[in-house]
């Protein structure tokens, strides 16, 4: 049985001119068997989606918005002194509220108020900070309205429950209420990431009386042990200014948030916004394709192209600032001959970049020179620099450190790169390119992903392939725990470059843009050259979505912009 | 010995494998090298004290292992698993919600092997070495043999994309709300709750999953009734019920059928404990809220509690149906004397 028979009888059932059971009969007398139903149609080389009937079970209209997502395996909680995952940011973003944020991470330094009235007021000296807030903010869970007294409350919070996201706090300094919409922040030393911080999800407000209605003190040192219930409340509900407010928590199924009609910037113009549990990427986008669910989280590589050649979708993709690296043990005691530069640089200059991007990863990924990612300041002016594949000038610095080099490259056993490309083949193809240095062995050392963690924590380690993601769209949430001595990246191998460390000292305090850029271009040179990580790939992100779906991005921080979210029916 | 004294000596030995188990896990769990700490801990705080010290706490691990394992026992009694590392909700609340889903995906695949399987086996041995023999061997290889995940995506692919005959993955339709809380089991609480759209919309959804999940328990009933019933066909007792003169259905359904149905009966049982405890590719692939992706996340990121909650729930549902296999042979077959 040829294809279109096949394909005209599921069409002529589509349309109604047969009953199922005509199907069957007419599908049987032409011997189609159950596989020959799936390889039929679609599943080779002419991808067609089915048609997109209306499903009566389907609450799909034009006021929901579906977004399949892997909810089990990577959200535990929108609650902003706790949450660290990167999934769920997409819902936080409108939930929860800061005082500034990024609407367009593609322009990553345009931030704007947000339940602040204005930018800060910023003294002479740059260490205190005033900030007027936007007055007639109500919480979605209670109607309260949002006053200073609440943000002293949330940072205390924050801090109190020393929880992954309690290092943001101490960016703040100390804060206190001027009045009721008045905030002032002292700094110890002025810093010019400020904004970015401020715009972090885990530095946004709750209701404070809700919270403490829920039994939470009035936390005030940290490592408070929180009741049990407060912790239940702020998973399973909400207590923030945004636009929508959680109506239903269950990740092993869906999370639903509904519109707050009383919202300060006017009512949403979605009704919901549901996220489905869905954790395979393939029957995400089959959502998608038989218009079941509008946005899927993921998509595999080798599926881009079916969904840009299929009429009813769309594609949204930006990049991330998600790094994939390996790192070098800069010490003689742990890195070995690692501790030389120049068998670091012979590395660098031995693998095979374009073919990691093009190859491997599809074409959806960039790279930056150094582990900074593009899209930041000074980035762009230093991109040029990253060392690009030159096997005689590897074989140069190679002969420099003297004898053959055995080195073991440990990553996380059955993990995959940020864009899904399993680490067994991106590593095995490292290897390959390395091996091409004449003298160079290297072993690949796959192990459980929390032991090698932990073993990489502990500076352990000599050579390794790890991940990182933004805390906070800044440079400086990159520089310093890179480049910084003792920063929490730089501590795993060792790093310390006194030149850096001035550096980053100095950039942080430069609240002129053009000199904090000409910092950071200079501290990235410095860093390309020590060679202590090396920035493989930054991925794209692509999420394929229903034409339907209007005003929505993918975003570095928030993951999908929903905040502007609309559809067409 | 009475069915009861036997059932309650077999319920305190049962007793006994339970905490061997919870002993036994315990210790095994925390022998395995690695800091559940630092699968939950961010990159940033990695080398703060003061946050890991606030984990261990929270987790109750801060305490030496004999303590933890005291103080584990002595919650248990009063019904407390701990807290799960990996969700971050009480465990017994997990175990109630997930435990309930996968009990119901579990009786609809059974419900599915049996009715398929045993009139397949009963047709394959009444027609024996004929084309209906050969048809059922051949479905019953393919349902034993066909890797579940296969079989899952094959389902989706043409009964949800391309023939759209039924639900993609999930319990429940996008946005339809749950029947409130009674048994967990969402088909029995929706009949309580009398809202008859989750119950269609459930049923509807377990379809796919509970005839991916119950192909091999039917492939291997459907073997096993027809070897027995071919080999029971062949006895004494069936010979004579022919020359009372009895029609063939009633030589069959009424005395080869009842004893072929005994080792039957001993698979079918645990093939029940065994899918409840391993539907972890049907629960994935369908995004079925079930036990089994549980049990992998628990084991993924060294949660203890979780583990130790998911590891009782398996000893517990094995105990209990190795003893209601061996009630069901007694009342199958009364010569069976329990002792």
């Amino acid at each position: 049985m040829t294809d279109t028979r096949l394909s005209d009888l599921v069409q002529a059932m589509n349309e109604g001119r047969i009953n199922r059971r005509q199907f069957i009969q007419w599908a049987l007398a032409l011997g189609v068997s159950l596989p020959a139903l799936a390889l039929g149609p679609g599943a080779g080389a002419a991808p067609a989606s089915p048609p997109r009937v209306p499903s009566s079970r389907s609450q799909t209209d034009a006021t929901t918005l579906i977004i399949a997502d892997n909810l089990a395996g990577n959200w535990i909680t929108l609650d902003p002194a706790r949450i660290y995952e990167v999934n769920s940011q997409a819902a936080m973003n409108v939930v929860y509220e800061c005082l500034y944020h990024l609407p367009d991470s593609t322009k990553a330094d345009q931030f704007e108020p947000l339940l602040a009235e204005a930018m800060p007021d910023v003294s002479a000296d740059g260490k205190v900070v005033t900030i007027k807030l936007r007055p007639g903010v109500k919480f979605h869970n209670t109607g309260n309205e949002m006053t200073s007294a609440d943000w002293i409350y949330s940072w205390n919070r924050l801090k109190a429950v020393a929880d992954n996201p309690s290092f943001l706090a101490e960016y703040v300094g100390t804060y206190e209420a001027v009045d009721p919409l008045t905030l002032k922040l002292t700094l110890e030393t002025p810093n010019a990431a400020l904004v970015p911080i401020l715009a972090a999800t885990p530095l946004s407000v709750t209701d404070s009386k809700a919270v403490m209605e829920q039994g939470g003190a009035d936390l005030t040192s940290a490592g408070t042990p929180e009741a049990q219930g407060t912790i239940d409340f702020m998973t399973k509900q909400s207590a923030g200014t945004g636009p929508y407010r959680v109506t239903t928590w269950d990740i092993e199924t869906e999370v639903v948030v509904e519109a707050h009609a009383d919202y300060w910037g006017g009512a949403p113009k979605l009704q919901r916004i549901i996220w489905r549990n869905v954790g395979d990427p393939n029957t995400q986008l089959q959502l998608v394709q038989t218009g079941e669910i509008d946005i899927a989280y993921a998509v595999d590589p080798d599926k881009v192209a079916e969904v840009e050649a299929d009429p009813n979708l769309q594609i949204f993709q930006a990049p991330t600032l998600n790094l994939d690296y390996l790192a070098f043990n800069t010490s003689e005691a742990v890195g070995g001959p690692l501790a030389k530069k120049e068998l670091r640089q012979a590395i660098a200059y031995a693998i095979d970049y374009d073919g990691i991007i093009n190859g491997l990863s599809g074409g959806a990924s960039i790279r930056p020179a150094t582990m900074i990612p593009l899209g930041l300041l000074g980035t762009e002016e230093v991109k040029d620099l990253a060392y690009k594949p030159d096997l005689a000038k590897a074989q140069e610095l190679f002969a420099t450190v003297g004898g053959p080099v055995e080195l073991t490259l440990t990553y996380g056993a059955d993990a995959s790169s940020s864009n899904g490309v399993s680490l067994d083949v991106l590593l095995a193809k490292i290897q390959a390119d390395l091996q091409k240095i004449d003298g160079l062995t290297v072993k690949l050392n796959p192990m459980d992903q929390a032991q090698r963690l932990a073993d990489f924590r502990a500076a352990k380690i000599a050579f390794t392939f790890s991940g990182w993601s933004a805390d906070y769209p800044d440079v400086h949430a990159y520089a310093e725990p890179f480049g910084k001595t003792g920063g929490a990246a730089a501590k795993r191998v060792n790093y310390s470059n006194p030149q850096v460390d001035a550096l980053l000292a100095q950039g942080i305090g430069e609240l002129d843009p053009e000199k904090r850029k000409q910092t950071y271009i200079d501290l990235q040179k410095l860093m390309i050259d020590d060679a202590a990580f090396i920035a493989l790939e930054q991925p794209i992100d692509r999420k394929p979505a229903s034409k339907a779906v209007q005003n929505v991005t993918t975003h570095s921080i928030y993951m999908i912009q929903l905040r502007y979210a609309s559809k067409t029916a | 010995m009475g069915l009861w004294a036997y059932i309650g000596r077999r319920l305190v030995l049962a007793a006994l494998v339970l905490i061997m188990v919870s002993i036994g896990t315990f210790l095994l769990s925390h022998a395995v090298p690695g800091d559940p700490i630092s699968a939950i801990i961010g990159e940033r705080q990695a080398d703060n004290p003061e946050v890991r010290a606030q984990f261990e706490r929270r987790f109750g691990l801060d305490k030496p292992l004999p303590l933890q394992y005291a103080y584990y026992v002595r919650n248990l009694l009063r019904g407390d698993l701990g807290l799960s590392i990996s969700t971050r909700q009480p465990v017994v609340e997990d175990l109630q919600q997930f435990v309930p889903a996968t009990i119901e995906l579990t009786i609809a695949a059974m419900i599915f092997a049996i009715t398929v399987g045993v009139p397949l086996g009963i047709i394959a041995a009444v027609r024996q070495n004929r084309w209906p023999d050969h048809l059922t061997r051949f479905i019953a290889l393919i349902g034993t043999s066909v890797p579940v995940f296969w079989l899952g995506l094959l389902f989706l692919y043409v009964f949800f994309y391309r023939l759209r005959w039924l639900p993609g993955p999930g319990q429940l339709d996008p946005g339809m709300s749950r029947p409130d809380y009674v048994t967990g089991m969402v088909t029995v609480d929706a009949i309580l709750a009398r809202d008859w759209d989750a119950l269609r919309s459930v049923l509807r959804h377990m379809v796919m999953p509970a005839v991916v999940l119950g192909s091999f328990a039917m492939g291997i009933v459907a073997r096993m009734l027809r070897s027995s019933l071919v080999a029971a066909m062949s006895d004494d007792y069936v010979r004579t019920a022919r020359a009372k003169g009895l029609v063939e259905r009633r030589v069959v359904a009424g005395h080869a059928l009842r004893n072929a149905l005994i080792p039957t009966v001993t698979v079918l049982g645990l093939t029940f404990a065994g899918l409840l405890t391993g539907a972890v590719l049907t629960e994935t692939i369908f995004s079925w809220p079930g036990m089994g992706q549980y049990a992998v996340k628990t084991a993924i990121k060294l949660d203890y509690p979780g583990l130790l909650g998911v590891t009782l729930v398996i000893a517990v549902t094995y105990v209990l149906f190795n003893l209601l296999v061996d009630v069901i042979y007694g009342i199958l077959d009364p010569r069976i004397r329990i002792s």
